[in-house]
């Protein structure tokens, strides 16, 4: 039986040529599941959520890390991409949302341990070609131009990020990007349609941060760009703060609210901008992200390190005299004792 | 070979000792050669010394790094392939100014930084282009506004030393990100990053540390003061070390010569035959180094150690040979005629203890490491060349000069006065009992107690390093103080790792996504391995460098697969960072900086590298090890430690062979090699003891101490079976052997362990660890054999086991 054995040892080299070609060969980190770090809250982290009892944060990698109700261990969850991610949100404390880079949509529904992928450039291309294509075939001619910018910002592939996620309820939800990309969900994240038609965008500046502040829903991009949403319009109408540099995000409440950016800049509106005016901060490096404390106080903070208080429902924002050693990305309130924080060196919990 | 004592008396008596009445025909071709023509060979030894001597004249110290690398082991092969993508690793120094009188942001400190920098600036071989500190304007600040990013010179471009130029300096060095690099962390001290060309541009000739060291001492580190602190810390600083160091050891030199004549005085009470000995040795020492200096070699802080060997050797055998002059002269013979007959007697045996240091030598030829080979190279020429100096000339000039009559009617008297009580005799007539069963057993015992315990201990041996700093030089040396407190006050590690990272072969070829992407995840990996404090590449910067061209989103702190984004990135990060690219895009260095470079953590953080490279290799990006200093001391550890298991067998197959040929009796080479072996494992247990670990230094360390070791063993139990061929029990053969050859084995001994104990006082780090290991194996060694050799005996190689059936053999 001698050509067995040579058919067989034949194919295990061959299986075996096989494979070594095949992990040679590079794999793009949308198709490659996150790695599992030994420390990964000390991982470069991007955004944090408050889901139910517990915390999640997500950052670059893949990396998505799940508190415990104290907030004091973090565990890796499990993560079908290794993209970068840079924005979650849950809305109870098992369904939620994260995205990032190559266009990833991530969802969970079991408060951030596992996760599916809802979208990415890929599929996104496909679906919003074959969306507006069939809109313009249905005669809504003035759509081409979203067409256009669509095909424009998928050509290199899918390699934009969503920058930010917003869900107002388990079915709709939105998500916005650079290059004025933005779309919506109405069934939960399961299919995705574009809205760069539902903008006053013209230019398609950046979208960096979508969110809904007591019922209202806001976007902020590039060039001081403030977009507010009318319900009636099914549109977000411009509500420019006049700033010439970017905005990276939005805080505040029903009566208040404080859009900021580059360079320390922060700007707020007490007519849910239809008028800004500029805060007044000491500090000049940009604003990653903000919040609202308990106690009606403003929080912000920045790349430098700092965190910035305001008491007058963002006026004025003071620095608090330790400043963090990493650059910071996002913050939230546990209680009146624990502050977290997530920035380029993971979590760090801190008694304000 | 054997020295037969009887038929030297033989001969003594019956040929006329008077030197006219000697058969100038008598003696081998050899003898008739030399002896015939000894005027005619005096003349062109003088004539010998004085070319060579000037030739050495000329000899220089250097140190090269390559040169003590394994060159052939791949990392290296990798390193040297890829020097020029290398530029971060390269050769550099960094200058610490501190102010230790306050901060950084006083007009004084500031000038003399700016005064210092200039300096440097002009100094010969330095890459003036990628130099930085905060007075080049190449080291900037940038900030992104709303208009795009904006930067500029961290040092004003009209800074005047005022309060309001120093303020905007202050704030320059906080928008550039360079505390912890260029300044330190407490903000009172800043470095001058120096990076070296390997070659002049203009005259071709390589880098010379030893004089760019020059000029650091005369010109920067001389700018301190009590308020001016300077460190000096990188490779060409512990090169400079080095070779300051070799000039500090030829001095000891000297000493070793001094206490080596004090030695052969005190044994021989004569200064003629003193200073002959010592003017062979040296004239050996002399040649050696003029040699060394016509092949092209220069001392290095290995070779460098070879004419103290040499010296010790050559004294050793001097001493054997004026020995039996002096006492053949002390019978009455013309001093002619005793030369002739004790060239004729010993000359043999001489040349096959030298053959033996000379196989010693060869082994380490197996140490794939290029300075180990000059050493081993140096050394066999060395050795050849007391063949001639002091197996031929050394005769020949005694034959001329003869040696003081007192002195030789004395050699005579200790020789054959039995009732004397001199330190000798005592000390004879103690090691005499080892002979006898009961002393034979306790003393067989003990040695097997500490061969036993000095096993257990020596397993734990350490491979490499593993004190902080540079282990070329001691751990309280300046330069290692320097290197403290640049760890201390930075935040910089100096134990660092390199991966070379190649793209395809095409331009630019790391310009691409997957290649970035790769260099993320090895980092990304790396920084999960214990002991790795951190990684810096080229795709660590891409995501900053993106960020910072989307307004500074740290949402955009990615690497983003689009190709124009990607491409001005990377050129981002190689005008800002040039020294983590090579200039054509194909080529970068993975830096990971370690806590430690303790064998286990090069080791782990190795192979860990090489299982993703396995696993991530390919068309696209190719990962190799290794560079960084702490790739090449793993590269060295695995050289050093293939060597040190295939070492220990090739010296002693050696040497076992060598004792073979020379007693043609298994038993004598059995009692001859056990006592080097008992001397081995201890030398194991004590570098345990010592924390010094196996490394290039150590090395040779074994094979010079058996090789040169089982000396004794050649000139004592080839004595001692000399008389018991003749019919002697082993006790009186012993006896004799030992009042015949045991003063010599004491003074061997003890001259080639003052010659290498010196070496225990040198700066550089390994060398005094070898002194320290030589030291003690030439002194364990001697003992073993004195103490060994008859308790071995007595079971071994009682009279009648010594097969009259070899005698023929050997007598001839």
């Amino acid at each position: 039986m001698l050509w067995v054995r040579t058919v067989f040892s034949a194919s295990v080299l061959l299986g075996f040529a096989a494979r070594s070609a095949a992990a040679a060969d590079f794999v793009d980190p949308m198709n490659a599941p996150a790695v599992h770090a030994p420390a990964p809250a000390t991982q470069p982290l991007i955004a944090l959520s408050r889901a139910g009892d517990h915390m999640v944060a997500v950052g670059v990698r893949g990396m998505v890390v799940t508190s415990d109700a104290s907030g004091t261990k973090w565990l890796q969850a499990n993560v079908p991409v290794e993209s970068d991610l840079v924005a979650v949100q849950f809305i109870d404390a098992n369904n939620g949302w994260a995205c990032g880079h190559n266009g990833v949509i991530l969802h969970s529904t079991d408060g951030g341990h596992s996760w599916v992928r809802q979208l990415d450039g890929n599929s996104a291309r496909t679906e919003f070609e074959a969306y507006y294509n069939h809109k313009i075939a249905a005669g809504d001619a003035a759509l081409s131009t979203y067409l256009a910018e669509i095909q424009l910002n998928f050509d290199a592939g899918p390699t934009l990020p969503w920058l930010s996620v917003w869900f107002d309820d388990a079915q709709t939800g939105y998500v916005v990007g650079s290059f004025g990309d933005l779309a919506i969900t109405r069934d939960g994240g399961k299919t995705w349609q574009p809205w760069l038609d539902h903008i006053d965008n013209p230019n398609f500046y950046d979208l960096n941060a979508i969110r809904n502040i007591g019922g209202q829903l806001y976007i902020v991009g590039e060039q001081g760009g403030v977009y507010v949403f009318d319900p009636a319009a099914q549109k977000f109408v411009a509500r420019p703060t006049g700033y010439d540099g970017s905005l990276f995000g939005i805080t505040g409440t029903a009566q208040a609210v404080v859009v900021f950016g580059m360079r320390g800049n922060i700007f707020y509106s007490g007519d849910q901008g239809k008028t800004w005016n500029k805060s007044s901060s000491a500090a000049s490096s940009s604003i990653m992200a903000g919040a609202v404390l308990a106690d009606g106080r403003f929080v912000l903070v920045n790349v430098a390190g700092d965190i910035l208080v305001s008491s007058d429902e963002g006026k004025t924002f003071v620095a608090q005299p330790q400043v963090q050693g990493m650059p910071l990305t996002d913050f939230a309130e546990t209680d009146a004792h624990h502050w977290l924080l997530t920035g380029l060196g993971g979590i760090k919990d801190v008694d304000p | 070979m054997t020295m037969d004592v009887q038929a030297i008396q033989k001969e003594i008596a019956a040929q006329r000792l008077s030197h006219n009445d000697f058969d100038a025909s008598s003696g081998n071709f050899l003898e008739l050669l030399i002896f015939n023509n000894r005027f005619v060979i005096l003349i062109i030894s003088v004539l010998l010394t004085l070319v060579l001597g000037y030739s050495a004249t000329r000899l220089t110290v250097n140190a090269s790094y390559i040169d003590m690398l394994p060159q052939h082991q791949q990392y290296v092969v990798n390193y040297e392939a890829n020097r020029k993508a290398l530029r971060a690793l390269g050769d550099s120094v960094r200058i610490v100014v501190e102010n230790k009188t306050g901060n950084i942001y006083n007009p004084q400190y500031l000038a003399t930084l700016r005064k210092i920098n200039d300096k440097v600036f002009l100094l010969p071989g330095v890459d003036r282009s990628f130099m930085k500190s905060l007075w080049m304007p190449v080291v900037r600040w940038t900030q992104i506004t709303e208009q795009g990013v904006v930067g500029g010179s961290v040092m004003p471009d009209d800074y005047d030393g005022s309060a309001a130029s120093i303020a905007q300096l202050r704030q320059n060095i906080g928008l550039a990100g360079i505390t912890g690099s260029l300044v330190s962390n407490d903000q009172r001290s800043s470095i001058i990053f120096v990076p070296l060309l390997d070659v002049d541009p203009a005259t071709g000739a390589p880098f010379d540390y030893g004089k760019f060291w020059q000029e650091m001492k005369s010109q920067v580190l001389s700018m301190q003061s009590p308020s001016v602190g300077i460190h000096i810390v990188g490779f060409a600083a512990i090169m400079g070390n080095l070779i300051a160091a070799l000039h500090e050891i030829l001095g000891f030199f000297l000493i070793a010569a001094c206490i080596a004549s004090i030695f052969i005085f005190a044994f021989t009470h004569c200064v003629r035959s003193t200073v002959a000995i010592l003017a062979c040795s040296f004239i050996a020492v002399v040649w050696l180094l003029g040699i060394i200096r016509f092949l092209g070699y220069v001392l290095d802080p290995y070779s460098i150690l070879v004419p103290f060997l040499v010296f010790a050797i050559g004294v050793s055998h001097g001493a054997q040979k004026m020995n039996g002059i002096m006492q053949d002269i002390g019978r009455g013979a013309h001093r002619y005629v005793a030369a002739r007959l004790t060239f004729r007697r010993l000359f043999m045996a001489g040349l096959t203890a030298l053959i033996a240091d000379a196989v010693g030598f060869a082994v380490l030829n197996v140490i794939q490491i290029e300075a180990i080979r000059t050493l081993a190279l140096t050394a066999s020429i060395g050795v050849s060349l007391l063949v001639f100096t002091n197996l031929v000339l050394l005769p020949i000039l005694l034959s001329y000069v003869g040696v003081s009559q007192k002195a030789a009617m004395r050699s005579l008297e200790t020789k054959q006065a039995s009732g004397d009580h001199s330190l000798f005799e005592r000390v004879f007539h103690v090691l005499e009992h080892f002979s006898e069963r009961g002393w034979a057993i306790g003393a067989i015992v003990v040695a097997l107690m500490l061969m036993s315990a000095g096993y257990i201990v020596g397993q734990k041996v350490q491979i490499g390093d593993v004190a902080p700093g540079a282990p070329e030089l001691r751990a309280n040396s300046i330069y290692n103080h320097d290197d403290a407190f640049v760890i201390h006050h930075y935040s910089l590690s100096s134990d660092q790792f390199a991966i070379i990272v190649k793209g395809d072969s095409s331009g630019r070829g790391l310009v691409s996504y997957p290649a970035m992407m790769e260099m993320d995840r090895l980092e990304q990996y790396m920084r999960t391995i214990p002991g790795v404090q951190t990684t810096v590449s080229a795709a660590d910067f891409v995501r900053t460098y993106t960020a910072a061209s989307f307004s500074g989103n740290l949402k955009w702190w990615t690497i983003n697969n689009q190709k124009d984004v990607l491409s001005e990135s990377i050129d981002d990060v190689f005008s800002y960072n040039p020294e983590l690219m090579s200039n054509d895009f194909s080529a970068a260095p993975l830096i990971v900086y370690l806590s430690d470079h303790k064998a286990s953590t090069l080791t782990a953080v190795a192979n860990a590298a090489q299982n993703f490279a396995d696993k991530h290799n390919s068309g696209a990006v190719q990962f190799m090890l290794a560079a960084g200093n702490a790739g090449m001391d793993e590269a060295t550890n695995i050289v050093v430690k293939q060597a040190n298991t295939m070492m220990p067998y090739l010296v002693y197959a050696a040497v076992i062979i060598l004792c073979f040929i020379s007693f043609r009796n298994w038993r004598a080479v059995v009692v001859a090699v056990v006592p080097l072996v008992l001397t081995s494992v201890l030398c194991q247990a004590l570098m345990v003891m010592l924390g010094i670990g196996v490394k290039v230094a150590t090395l040779p360390v074994i094979a010079l101490g058996v090789g040169i070791g089982v000396d004794y063993a050649l000139y004592l139990l080839s004595v001692q079976l000399a008389f018991q061929r003749g019919g002697d029990s082993l006790r009186v053969a012993y006896r004799k052997a030992l009042r015949f050859t045991g003063k010599i084995v004491a003074l061997v001994g003890f001259t080639l362990a003052t010659g290498v104990s010196l070496w225990a006082f040198s700066p550089i780090k390994f060398q005094a660890d070898m002194g320290i290991l030589l030291t003690f194996m030439f002194l364990w060694n001697m003992l073993g054999a004195l103490i060994l050799i008859p308790a071995l005996s007595h079971f071994l190689l009682q009279t009648k086991w010594v097969a009259p059936s070899t005698r023929a053999v050997v007598l001839h």
